[in-house]
């Protein structure tokens, strides 16, 4: 009777173990596929961005104009050009896709469930490329300053964006909410929040840290182009305040697009900060050099098709392009497309009456006007 | 004794259940992931065929090669044969070589003109060493030539692009 009692008793002490063992084992099988699974979710949500963006940054650096308006799920998105390295990228996922050739505007970094991109071109005077310019609708652009046709100009065609105008007396009372990003964007020297007492953030605006920046647009009417100036919040957590510090100076009247839109002033409202703006600039340059080249060639066609034509009229066109003629225009522009591409502070590709892109202008002018070949 | 065969069967019963369990669970793990292995098959051969899209894309509105109005705004589908012709020749150029590389990768691009007369031109040749796979997309275009008369200086032509992998 006692063995029997004593064999009852460990065989259902033993069941009871069995059961607990199968159904851990169970249950951790589940829950690592359950694991799992999430993994490759995530990482098929990660996918779909960088496909969403693709064709974006294809499409979009490749028929100008154009604004487009993509839904994408709520990952931080980056944006990232200096010297050696130009990509974006899902910022959690660790994995970038290059964009050597592309420049892009963009903020550092975007969260979003609704992404803005918008392709302008860059001419001088022929185009050369897109300006492919991103950012998302929880941004926010606060426009403040003098009255100017770009000012104007830039709130009536960045509806797609989140651009407010505001005046210095609102500036202090500036609420960030549920912005992800606020960039000041401000237009010459009255109301420059970025210098007036002492350069101070309002502190709600403060607390937003690197997420915070802006640019000074000091642009003459009368001239193409600006003198831009990007600022950084200077943020320190101790006393929760926030000071605007300059990350750098360009001057753009040398370069500026010679299109209907002003595409460099543009990329400037929306880059993050001027070593942004310069590398994407540089990628213009880089391009505009191998361009020259084709239309250097071009251009000699052009002349040897007077030539074999007898058409005076048209010949003395391309005569205005100086003594030396082709190879001498053209190897002074590329030149100062060199120059762009090693020091941009200097770049000056525009040229006046008698040189650069303005000359190469009024000559193609010139010879549509007389119903002659052009050069674009 | 009795008593132990039934604790004996009522084990093995268990354990029964219990592989038929995980048999089912792997079969249901096996279809799922056949599935998913036929749709992840299926994009990735939809993504291939679109980089020959993308590529051509990207061709048809390059500046080296469009068409202009006289302002600098480029004609779309419309390739300019004065650029072209130089363009095939600066892209034997290591510089042209290494720029537009990292536009288009390995890939195939030729300008075939069909009307009036029969021309090709490549543009850019890089196809990749030991390729298992090619995609290839033809495009419609016009070409111009500027040189020619007013009202003779449009052909007809189509842009192939082939991608490799």
């Amino acid at each position: 009777m006692k063995n029997r009692k004593k064999k009852g008793q460990v065989q259902i002490q033993f069941n009871w173990i069995f059961i607990l063992i199968a159904g851990a084992v169970i249950l951790l099988f589940f829950v690592g596929l359950v694991v799992k699974q999430k993994g490759v979710a995530e990482q098929g949500i990660r996918t779909e961005i960088l496909t969403a963006l693709k064709p974006i940054i294809t499409a979009e650096a490749f028929s100008e104009k154009t604004k487009i308006v993509v839904e994408v799920p709520d990952e931080e998105v980056f944006f990232h050009c200096t010297d050696d390295v130009s990509n974006y990228g899902i910022q959690k996922a660790g994995v970038a896709i290059d964009t050597p050739i592309t420049p892009i505007f963009a903020p550092e970094s975007i969260m979003t469930t609704k992404m803005v991109s918008w392709s302008l071109p860059y001419q001088m005077p022929y185009k050369v490329m897109d300006l492919l310019i991103v950012s998302a609708i929880n941004n926010k652009y606060y426009v403040l300053g003098d009255e100017t046709k770009f000012r104007t100009e830039l709130i009536n065609f960045t509806e797609e964006f989140n651009f407010d105008e505001i005046n210095s007396g609102e500036y202090t009372s500036l609420d960030p909410g549920d912005n992800f990003r606020i960039r000041m964007v401000v237009f010459g020297s009255t109301n420059n929040v970025f210098t007036e007492n002492g350069g101070v953030i309002p502190k709600k605006l403060a607390a937003m840290g690197k997420k915070l920046s802006g640019v000074l647009i000091d642009k003459k009417e009368t001239i193409n182009g600006a003198t831009l100036t990007f600022y950084e919040n200077e943020y320190s957590s101790i006393g929760n305040s926030g000071t605007w510090v300059s990350n750098g100076e360009i001057d753009t009247i040398g370069f500026s697009s010679m299109g209907a839109k002003d595409s460099v002033l543009y990329g400037a409202v929306f880059a993050e900060s001027k070593d942004s703006f310069e590398c994407n600039m540089i990628k213009v340059f880089t391009r505009m050099n191998l361009l020259n080249k084709v239309y250097e060639k071009k251009m000699k066609t052009v002349e040897e098709h007077f030539g074999n034509t007898g058409n005076n009229d048209c010949t003395k066109f391309l005569e205005q392009l100086g003594g030396a003629g082709i190879d001498s225009f053209m190897a002074d522009l590329q030149d100062k497309v060199g120059t762009c591409v090693s020091a941009l502070k200097v770049c000056d590709v525009l040229g006046s009456g008698e040189w650069g892109a303005k000359k190469l202008q009024s000559t193609n002018q010139g010879l549509l006007g007389q119903g002659c070949m052009r050069i674009y | 004794m009795i008593e132990k065969k039934k604790g004996q069967v009522r084990m093995m019963e268990t354990l029964a259940i219990m592989f038929i369990f995980f048999i089912l669970v792997a079969m249901g793990m096996g279809t799922y992931y056949g599935f998913k292995k036929s749709s992840i098959i299926q994009e990735r051969e939809d993504l291939f065929a679109k980089k020959a899209i993308d590529v051509s894309i990207k061709v048809s509105f390059m500046p080296e090669l469009a068409c202009t109005r006289g302002e600098a705004e480029l004609k779309s589908n419309c390739i300019d044969v004065n650029k072209l012709i130089h363009l095939k020749d600066l892209m034997k150029d290591k510089e042209f070589q290494d720029y537009f590389f990292d536009l288009f990768s390995y890939a195939n691009v030729t300008v075939e003109q069909i009307y009036p007369e029969k021309k090709e031109y490549v543009i850019y040749e890089f196809p990749k060493p030991n390729w298992t796979e090619v995609s290839e997309t033809p495009f419609v275009v016009v070409l111009k030539d500027d040189k020619k008369t007013i009202g003779n200086e449009h052909r007809f032509g189509v842009l192939h692009v082939e991608v490799f992998r």
